[in-house]
C-alpha cells in the first residue's frame, strides 16, 4: 500500500511539476528567443561585411542597402545586385567575396544569419519611426563604427516603452534619421513632437500599438 | 504516522535521485528553472534577399499600380494595392466605382478556377482543323478594345471561315439604334448629369447603365447647395430612383408614352400631350426648360431612345454623342447562333449553349466547364487589354501578376490561333499607366438631329395588363457574378434580398392574386418562405419566388436575369409542381400562376 502511495504521489508531484515547467517555458517566451537578449554578441555572416567600412569609412547611406526602411516594416537587406554593382569593378577578385560572386553568378541566395529578431507577437514597422524623426542610430547603436554587426541594446518591451513614453528626447529632424552622429537635442525635440504629430504616450502605450 | 506530501517528495525522491548530493525539492525546482535558462535555443533566423530584386518590390511594404478592369466590356479605371507582390485592394481612380472590380478580387484567388492543365497547342491546333473543315463561330463577349478588334480582322483575313457573333444578356444595341434613328448615324451618349440643373431620370439604375455609378457621383455632387433637381419615372425600383425629388412610377408601356408625351410637351413631336399625368408633366417641362437632361436605361425601345436624344436635343442638354465603343453590338441573338453552329468556340459570359452534336466546341472561360475544350481565361488582373469606359475614354490596363491557372486573356488567345506574340506595353501606355491618366480621351462626334422624326419612329412598347421586365441584378448583373460569393451576399437595395433573386411585384398585384396576406402574416412571423410563381412569357418560363415592393407601379414586374434569363439554366422548372389552381390575369405576353409556397 505504501510503496504503491508512492509511485502514486511521483507520478502527481511529477506530473504537477511538468505542466509547471511547461507553463514557466510558454509564458518565459524562450520559444520565440525572448530570454536571448544578445546584447553586445557579435553575429557571425557568411560574408565578412564591414559596416564600418561602408557606412562608417566610404560613408555610403544606410537606404543605398536597407533601401525599404522609409516605406516597409522590414528595412530589408541588399540583393546580390546591390553588392555587384561596386564589386564588379572593386576588388573583383578578393577572396572574402567568394560567396556574393558565387551567388551572382549561379543565381544562389545568400544566407545571412539576422542580427535583430523581434518576437512574433510584436508589430513593428520601420516606415513611420523614420518618417516621425527616429533615427536609426537609436535602436541600432553606432552601426558605422561596427565591424561586425551587434545588437547594442536589448529590444525588450521596456525598452520599447521607454521611448514611446516620452518620445522627445529621442527625436531629431528628418533629414538628420540617417545621420549616426548626430546627438538628439530634448529642447528641439518637444518642437519636432509638435511638428511631426507624434501621438500622445497614452496612445504610444496603448496595448495595440505593438501587440495586433 | 501520516506523512505530508512535502516530506514524502523531499525526503523520498530527491535524495538519492542526483549524484552531486541530496537536492531538496525546492533546490530541484531552481536547478530547473537554472538549466531552462542554460538551454535557451540560438534562434538565428536567416535573411535571405534577392540575388536580382525585382524592379517595384518593396519587401513586406504595399505598393500601388494603376491599371483598368472591364466589367461587361467597359473599362473601370482602377488603383491596384499590391502588397508582397499580390494585389489586395482596389480604390477608384475616377470618383466612383462599381462593386464588381473590388469582389472580382475573389474570382482571382478562387481555387475553383483550378482545373486540368491546359493544352493551348492542341487547342489552337484543334481550331485551326476546325476552320479548315468549315464555318466556325467565335462568340465573344462585349470587347471595347482596339486591340482585340485589330486581332478579329487580321484572323478573319488568315481565316475566312471564322465567323465573330458576340453575346450580351444586357444589350446596349438599343441606343445605338436609337441614335440612328434620331441621327441617321450609329453612336454613344456620354451624358454630363453634374452640368444640369434638371434630370429626369427615365427607369434607369446605378448598375444597369454602363457610367451609372459616375452619374451617381455626379448627380451626389450637386445635392448641395445651388441643388440639382432629379425627377425620376420609372417601372422599377433602384437607387438612382431614390435620389429623386419627383418620382412617377409607370409600368414600361406606359413610361414610352410619356416620353412621347413629353417629346410632344417640348415640342419636339406635333401634337398635344394626351395627359398631364396629375400635374407632373407641366411641371418636369418648366423644369426641364431650365437646363435640363434625360437619362434613359438602355432597355428602352429604340424609338424611345431615339426620342430621348431628339429632347437632349432639343434642351441642349450635356450630352456629347461618341462613336459605339463596341465595334459590333453584342445582344442575346448571338446565343441562339452559338445553339445552331456546327462548330463554336465560346468565350462569351452567361449560360452555355448546348454543345451536344457538335463537331468542334470549346469554352474559353474563367471557371473549368463541362465541355470537350474547357480553356482557362485569364483574369483581368493577370493579363489586361486597353478598353474604353462608358465617356468614350481609351484606358491603359497593365497585368499585376502571372496567371495563376495559365489563362490567356482573349488577345492572346487570338494571337495564339494566329501563332504571333502580343506585343509589349509601348512606351506611350507606359507613360500612361505611370501617371493614371487615359491613353485617349473621348473624340466627340458633331451630330445634329435629323428632322422628321415622327415620320420614321419604330412603334413604342406594346402595352399589356402585366408586363415583365428582365433586368440585369444589382450584384450578380446578369449572372457572371454568380458563382462571387462577395457579391451574393451583399444585400440588394431597397428589396435587401441576399443570395437569391425574386420576382418583384406591386403590393397591388400580390393583393389581387390573394397572397398579399399571407406574406404580410409570414413577415410578422419572420418565416422567410414566399409563394413561388411561376412565369411564363415569351414562351419560357420560371419558377420564382414573389416579393412585394411598395414601389413598384401596377403592372409591373421586374425580374433579375441571372435567374430567369437562363434558358437551361438552373431554375428550370420542369420539375412535378403542382399544376396551377388558378390562372392569373392573363395577357399575351406574360402570365403568372401560383405554384406552391417556397419550401
Amino acid at each position: 500500500m505504501r510503496r504503491r502511495n508512492r509511485w502514486l504521489k511521483t507520478l502527481f508531484w511529477g506530473s504537477v511539476l511538468g505542466v509547471f515547467l511547461a507553463l514557466v517555458l510558454v509564458f518565459s517566451g524562450v520559444a520565440v528567443g525572448a530570454l536571448e537578449q544578445r546584447e553586445g554578441r557579435p553575429v557571425p555572416q557568411p560574408v565578412p561585411f564591414s559596416h564600418a567600412f561602408h557606412a562608417g569609412g566610404l560613408g555610403l547611406s544606410c537606404r543605398y542597402c536597407h533601401s525599404a526602411v522609409e516605406y516597409a516594416p522590414y528595412a530589408g537587406l541588399p540583393p546580390t545586385e546591390t553588392c555587384m554593382t561596386c564589386h564588379l569593378y572593386v576588388k573583383p577578385d578578393s577572396p572574402n567575396l567568394a560567396l556574393v560572386r558565387e551567388s551572382w553568378e549561379k543565381g544562389e541566395l545568400l544566407r545571412w544569419n539576422r542580427v535583430v529578431n523581434l518576437p512574433d507577437f510584436v508589430y513593428f514597422h520601420h516606415a513611420p519611426h523614420v518618417a516621425k524623426g527616429v533615427g536609426c542610430a537609436e535602436c541600432h547603436g553606432r552601426v558605422d563604427q561596427m565591424p561586425v554587426v551587434y545588437q547594442p541594446k536589448a529590444f525588450t518591451m521596456k525598452f520599447c516603452l521607454d521611448c514611446h513614453r516620452n518620445p522627445a528626447p529621442r527625436l531629431r529632424p528628418r533629414e538628420q534619421v540617417f545621420n549616426m552622429a548626430y546627438v538628439p537635442d530634448p529642447e528641439l525635440g518637444r518642437e519636432l513632437l509638435q511638428l511631426y504629430h507624434v501621438r500622445p504616450p497614452e496612445e504610444l502605450t496603448s496595448c495595440n500599438t505593438c501587440h495586433r | 504516522m501520516r506523512r505530508g506530501p512535502q516530506e514524502a517528495l523531499e525526503r523520498a525522491l530527491f535524495r538519492e535521485e542526483f549524484p552531486f548530493g541530496p537536492v531538496t525539492r525546492r533546490g530541484f525546482l531552481a536547478l530547473g528553472l537554472v538549466s531552462l535558462a542554460a538551454c535557451t535555443p540560438v534562434v538565428r533566423r536567416k535573411g535571405v534577399p534577392y540575388v536580382r530584386q525585382p524592379e517595384g518590390v518593396v519587401e513586406g511594404g504595399r505598393r500601388e499600380f494603376f491599371t483598368a478592369l472591364p466589367h461587361a466590356g467597359f473599362a473601370e479605371p482602377v488603383r491596384v494595392r499590391t502588397y508582397q507582390g499580390r494585389p489586395l485592394f482596389l480604390v477608384p481612380q475616377g470618383e466612383a466605382m462599381g462593386p464588381y472590380p473590388l469582389a472580382g478580387l475573389y474570382s482571382l484567388y478562387d481555387p475553383a478556377r483550378k482545373g486540368k492543365a491546359p493544352d493551348w497547342e492542341g487547342f489552337y491546333a484543334a481550331w485551326r482543323r476546325a476552320l479548315a473543315q468549315g464555318e466556325t463561330l467565335f462568340v465573344l463577349p462585349r470587347t471595347t478594345s482596339p486591340r482585340l478588334e485589330a486581332l478579329l480582322q487580321r484572323a478573319q483575313a488568315r481565316y475566312p471561315n471564322l465567323r465573330v457573333a458576340r453575346f450580351e444578356a444586357w444589350s446596349l444595341e438599343n441606343v445605338y439604334r436609337g441614335a440612328e434613328l434620331a441621327f441617321g448615324q450609329r453612336a454613344w451618349p456620354v451624358y454630363s448629369p453634374e452640368k444640369a440643373e434638371t434630370v429626369l431620370l427615365l427607369d434607369v439604375d446605378l448598375h444597369e447603365h454602363p457610367a451609372g455609378y459616375g452619374w451617381w457621383a455626379a448627380l451626389s455632387q450637386r445635392r448641395l447647395p445651388p441643388m440639382n433637381r432629379i425627377y425620376a419615372v420609372e417601372s422599377g425600383a433602384g437607387l438612382l430612383g431614390a435620389m429623386a425629388d419627383h418620382r412617377l412610377a409607370l409600368k414600361p408601356s406606359a413610361l414610352e408614352t410619356f416620353l412621347l408625351d413629353l417629346a410632344k410637351a417640348l415640342g419636339v413631336l406635333p401634337g398635344s400631350p394626351a395627359s398631364d399625368y396629375g400635374g407632373f408633366l407641366p411641371a418636369l417641362v418648366e423644369d426641364l426648360e431650365r437646363g435640363g437632361l434625360l437619362l434613359p436605361g438602355v432597355h428602352l425601345t429604340p424609338a424611345a431612345q431615339a426620342l430621348a436624344m431628339a429632347v437632349n436635343a432639343r434642351l441642349r442638354a450635356p450630352v456629347a454623342y461618341v462613336p459605339p465603343p463596341e465595334a459590333e453590338p453584342a445582344t442575346p441573338r448571338a446565343f441562339l447562333e452559338a445553339e445552331a453552329a456546327s462548330r463554336l468556340v465560346w468565350a462569351a459570359e452567361g449560360p452555355l449553349p448546348g454543345l451536344e452534336g457538335k463537331a468542334f466546341a470549346a469554352v474559353l472561360s474563367l471557371y473549368p466547364k463541362a465541355a470537350p475544350y474547357s480553356l482557362p481565361l485569364a483574369h483581368p488582373l493577370e493579363a489586361a487589354s486597353p478598353a474604353r469606359d462608358a465617356w468614350g475614354r481609351l484606358w491603359p490596363a497593365q497585368a499585376l501578376l502571372k496567371p495563376l491557372y495559365s489563362g490567356k486573356s482573349l488577345e492572346e488567345v487570338l494571337a495564339g490561333l494566329l501563332g504571333e506574340g502580343l506585343p509589349g506595353l509601348t512606351a506611350e501606355e507606359r507613360r500612361a499607366l505611370a501617371e493614371g491618366r487615359p491613353l485617349e480621351e473621348a473624340k466627340p462626334l458633331a451630330l445634329e438631329p435629323l428632322p422628321g422624326l415622327e415620320g420614321r419612329l419604330s412603334p413604342l412598347r406594346r402595352e399589356a395588363s402585366l408586363e415583365l421586365t428582365l433586368r440585369p441584378d444589382a450584384r450578380l448583373f446578369d449572372g457572371r457574378y454568380r458563382e462571387n460569393p462577395y457579391l451574393q451576399e451583399l444585400p440588394r437595395p431597397l428589396s435587401l434580398l441576399v443570395w437569391d433573386g425574386a420576382l418583384l411585384a406591386g403590393e397591388r398585384e400580390a393583393e389581387a392574386w390573394g397572397l398579399l396576406e399571407g406574406i404580410r402574416a409570414r413577415e410578422r412571423r419572420a418565416d422567410p418562405r414566399r409563394p413561388l410563381l411561376r412565369v411564363r412569357a415569351s414562351g419560357r418560363e420560371a419558377l420564382l419566388p414573389l416579393w412585394p415592393l411598395p414601389l413598384l407601379p401596377e403592372g409591373s414586374l421586374v425580374a433579375p436575369s441571372p435567374t430567369s434569363s437562363t434558358p437551361k439554366g438552373r431554375s428550370s422548372p420542369r420539375r412535378s409542381c403542382p399544376r396551377a389552381a388558378t390562372t392569373l390575369s392573363s395577357p399575351p405576353s406574360t402570365t403568372v400562376t401560383w405554384a406552391r409556397w417556397r419550401r
